[in-house]
């Protein structure tokens, strides 16, 4: 809904900016307004939900395949491109070795099967053993139960290959087909009216299907047995059921996997896996340090989350976590010797809260250089949701080399600025990201640059800042945040971007926010309690109407 | 306990009647190669090598213009000589999409012949890249469609349409098990067929009703997601089908050895050299034993970063940022038609009837961009190698002198493969007609 945020502060700034009036209020909130029939899409397993599919529900210690069909990005998020992307026939083909690769691992360790099937494998099971395993192993894989025709062709399927081969190769073969089949990787979402007729109504999803959404929106992954059984018996559908389901999934350690997804999509932290830096520039660059860098971000959140702190402070906090790796970089002491341990930011490192974090550094910036203009375009378009526009195809983008005259980026990024075509935008990027030149472009301080003193202040929207410390602080207190996040959590966890219809709802989301102190359990727990979660629009028209 | 699979057995249920229920059209799988024998023998097969982030357009057009020795290389690209009379330059044309984003516009714009869709977050191809046209046309007949393969690449280049982005096999060693993996027979390995194909369709059966009945259940735009789903499982019961057939009596075909199971990266820059030369000899052996006829090998991917071992900035900055004639910028655009070269030379040692492989090729060489500090679409960077049995020219440099669209080149070697088209591209790209200099 980046449109609906657009009002013009100034007539240049209006291509670049997108503000939203938004005073914090402390009234209790408003009851949720009505919602929007939005049509529900099919969405594709993103990589990482295959994986935690496998973990969650096979046990620890398969080895899962990760070279799986790409996941797609739109408007940032890869939860968002599972909506609308599609499939390769290379997809296909590594989607049937990855299933064959994991079933194979599952029957050489037969026991792992006892749960479903309740019966020695490796000796001559009954009939029924064999279609049990088949039941509750299908309903666990694909969130609802088999229909009949599915059960009879799994059933045929072992049998056929069972009788040539032995029982545990027909095992291999049917969850082989479970794992390939549409049913497990795609999610699509059902609701309890009949599908055609009501083109324009919202409808209550299935228990089964809000079972999927809450365990894929709090845990990303599948349903586990309680909530399958609250769906069996429509018990979820629920208000207080619901409710305390909620609070029991945000209680368990799942929780964690599903607020690190989020935060891994939303920074794009993944994309520190694959990261390069030039070890002749940088020192310190490392695969293990940008591994480090993204779990000491991942611990902050945690941290955030997990003592229900003021969302806000992940930009302020002084608190972090570090390991030997990362403390030299920062060059302060090492908390522990080995693995992570907590320590306080003094003022004098200049460091506090995400955006001096080595993953935030280095994501933001070139292979040999820091880059004002990226690190600008990530604080605008991630963290307060302004529109970047990208820059035009056909001009020079060089920036002047260093000289004696212009010795540090700043003066650089002020030459550049002299052409009309490129200032508007750019000021609005790299007077940001300039805040940031402190850190190079491996996140380590420095005071100068060639020779120079760097001056890290600046001005966001209307707010002066002295340096990146105090960057944070004025990033923190920006009137966008609240909208911004709400927008993001809210899209993630309905699987489309907010629409313009939809735009009282981020209002009624943000009072919430501001009213239960920026607690961003609070603002989860709203949103999987809200109408517009348990609900969606009627399915596309079909091409023969049913 | 360990899986056994007994021969015997399998053959039984096979003579039973009990192991596969075939849903792909009989025809098309008892015809086996016939197609092997069309042309006096060999199948026409099309391959692009692609670099990403252009190059520098003065030291990139040849100079004279004709055949032979009417022309000749320029310096970038100098290390094609072993293969020049193979070669035909296409200079002085231009990419004509509407070039909004940079590196974007160009590089789906050229593989597509029309301009992107999406917007800054998400950009997209608006329909299918050329070479998986030519998938469809020319791919049924071999163990796969296409290849879609690169050196140091995350990102292909190939496209199935809207954010369908096929995805890229860079890692040598998936590559060989891949292709030449354990289901791999040479010509003379007849009838030693691996029984768990047979256990596959019959999974791939049972996915498939899977897919239609939740197909039924679904919205119009869902329901072509899943057909697009169910491509890839016929593509694979094809392939399956294939793979059970004896293998194709190709001369030059055999196995060839394993590559490295890694090419780790030296103080952050990848064995680029090493790893195009394996790459090379692995495509060109799957192209000598028909195991497809179309490959889109991303030698490196638009927009790139990869640090050189004679750089200090990553490539796209490199394009930016240095200064003046950019010595260094030239310098990977020459290290770039070297690994071509390489590719080449790869393909043209192996022998096909009175010729070599590369004669029954059409390569197409390019980039996303000409220059690419200022992303420009004007002479774009086109070599063609290969005739493809005979249907294109060689030895040529041609110019256009009226600022030609490139897409007309691209019409011109679909064409030469085989495919009837009417036209390529769309909107300000379109072409009804070839580029005929380059036509036969």
């Amino acid at each position: 809904m980046f449109s609906g945020l657009i009002l013009s502060l100034s007539l240049s700034w209006y291509a670049c900016t997108g503000e939203k009036d938004t005073a914090e209020t402390l009234s209790p909130p408003t009851s949720e307004p009505s919602v929007t029939a939005v049509s529900p899409a099919l969405r594709r397993l993103t990589i990482s939900q295959y994986q935690n599919i496998v973990t969650d529900v096979f046990g620890e210690g398969l080895l899962v395949p990760s070279n799986l069909e790409p996941d797609i990005e739109t408007e940032g998020f890869k939860s968002l491109g599972a909506s609308i992307s599609s499939i390769s026939p290379v997809g296909v083909e590594r989607y049937e070795q990855a299933s064959y690769s994991i079933a194979i691992q599952i029957i050489e360790d037969s026991d792992r099967l006892t749960p479903w099937f309740g019966c020695e494998l490796d000796v001559s099971p009954s009939q029924a053993c064999i279609s049990t395993g088949i039941d509750t192993l299908g309903l666990e894989l694909w969130r609802s139960p088999l229909t009949t025709v599915e059960r009879e062709r799994l059933n045929e399927l072992y049998q056929i290959i069972a009788d040539q081969t032995d029982t545990l190769t027909g095992v291999e073969y049917v969850l082989s087909a479970m794992l390939q089949s549409p049913r497990f990787l795609y999610r699509s979402e059902m609701n309890t009216d009949s599908l055609i007729n009501n083109a324009q109504a919202v409808h209550s999803l299935d228990a089964w299907s809000l079972a999927s959404k809450l365990s894929f929106f709090l845990w990303n992954s599948v349903p586990d047995v309680e909530l399958l059984e609250l769906a069996q018996s429509e018990e979820l559908l629920d208000q207080s059921v619901l409710e305390e389901q909620i609070d029991r999934m945000m209680e368990d350690p799942r929780f964690e996997n599903g607020t690190r997804n989020f935060f891994d999509e939303m920074l794009h932290l993944y994309a520190l896996d694959d990261i390069t830096k030039d070890p002749f520039v940088y020192t310190h660059a490392s695969p293990d340090l940008y591994a480090s860098a993204k779990e000491e971000t991942f611990r902050t959140i945690d941290y955030i989350i997990h003592n229900d702190m003021d969302f806000r402070e992940l930009l302020t906090t002084q608190t972090t976590f570090v390991d030997r790796r990362l403390s030299t970089l920062y060059g302060i002491p090492a908390p522990i010797s080995n693995g992570f341990g907590e320590v306080t930011l003094t003022e004098q490192t200049g460091r506090r809260g995400l955006l001096t974090q080595a993953s935030m550094l280095n994501l933001h910036a070139h292979a040999t250089a820091s880059s004002p203009t990226l690190r600008g375009v990530f604080i605008r378009k991630t963290l307060l949701c302004q529109s970047v526009p990208p820059p035009p195809a056909d001009v020079d983008t060089s920036i002047p080399e260093a000289t004696d005259d212009a010795p540090t980026m700043r003066e650089r990024l002020e030459q550049h600025f002299e052409d009309p075509s490129c200032a508007g935008c750019h000021k609005m990027m790299d007077l940001v990201g300039l805040g940031l030149e402190n850190f190079d472009g491996i996140g380590q301080w420095r005071n100068l640059e060639n020779n120079a003193p760097i001056d890290p202040s600046g001005n966001i929207d209307g707010t002066d800042f002295l340096n990146a410390w105090d960057m944070g602080k004025v990033v923190s207190e920006h009137r966008n945040l609240g909208p911004c996040l709400t927008d993001q959590v809210y899209s993630y966890a309905l699987g489309h971007r907010m629409t313009d219809d939809e735009e009282p709802h981020q209002d009624w989301l943000v009072e919430h926010l501001f009213y239960n102190d920026w607690s961003f359990t609070s603002l989860v727990k709203t949103i999987a309690l809200s109408e517009a979660f348990r609900s969606h629009g009627t399915h596309e028209t079909q091409s023969n109407g049913g | 306990m360990k899986r056994t699979l007994n021969r015997r057995q399998f053959l039984r249920g096979m003579m039973a009647g009990g192991l596969v229920t075939v849903q792909l059209p009989l025809l098309e799988m008892f015809m086996g190669r016939k197609a092997l024998a069309q042309d006096g023998g060999f199948p026409r097969r099309f391959g692009l090598f692609y670099w990403g982030n252009g190059n520098r357009p003065e030291h990139w057009v040849p100079t004279g213009e004709g055949f032979g020795d009417d022309w000749t290389l320029s310096q970038s690209l100098q290390s094609l000589l072993p293969v020049k009379d193979k070669l035909a330059v296409i200079s002085g044309m231009s990419l004509k999409v509407p070039n909004t984003s940079p590196h974007w516009s160009g590089g789906i714009g050229f593989l597509t012949g029309q301009e992107l869709i999406g917007d800054d977050d998400n950009w997209t191809a608006a329909v299918p890249s050329f070479d998986q046209l030519l998938a469809q046309e020319i791919g049924g007949e071999t163990v796969y469609r296409s290849l879609i393969t690169g050196c140091v690449t995350n990102e292909s280049v190939s496209w199935n349409g809207p954010n369908a982005r096929n995805p890229v096999e860079s890692d040598p060693y998936a590559f060989y098990e891949k292709i030449f993996g354990p289901t791999f027979r040479a010509p003379g390995e007849e009838g030693i067929v691996d029984p768990t194909l047979g256990y596959r369709r019959s999974v791939l059966d049972v996915v498939r009703e899977d897919t239609l009945a939740l197909q039924n259940q679904l919205g119009a735009t869902d329901r072509i997601r899943l057909e697009q789903h169910l491509d890839g499982i016929r593509d694979i019961e094809l392939r399956l089908a294939r793979l059970q057939e004896d293998p194709p009596a190709l001369d030059a075909c055999f196995r060839p050895d394993a590559p490295l199971e890694e090419y780790p990266d030296i103080e952050s820059r990848p064995q680029m050299a090493a790893r195009n030369a394996v790459m090379s000899q692995m495509i060109a052996m799957a192209l000598a034993c028909d195991q497809t006829r179309v490959v889109n090998y991303t030698f490196t991917s638009p927009l790139n970063n990869i640090l050189y071992d004679f750089t200090d900035m990553g490539h796209h900055s490199l394009t930016h940022n240095e200064s003046g004639d950019q010595p260094l910028v030239q310098k990977v655009t020459e290290f770039a038609m070297e690994q071509a070269s390489v590719f080449l030379q790869a393909l043209d040692g192996i022998p096909e009837g009175d010729g070599t492989l590369l004669d029954n090729c059409a390569i197409l060489i390019s980039s996303e961009v000409s220059e690419g500090r200022a992303h420009s679409l004007d002479e774009y960077p086109l070599v063609l190698a290969g005739s493809a049995g005979g249907r294109l020219q060689q030895n040529l440099h041609h110019r256009s002198h009226s600022t030609g669209n490139a897409n007309e080149l691209t019409l011109s070697v679909l064409r030469a493969m085989g495919m009837n088209l009417v036209s390529f591209g769309a909107g300000d790209s379109l072409v009804t007609n070839g580029l005929s200099a380059v036509e036969v």
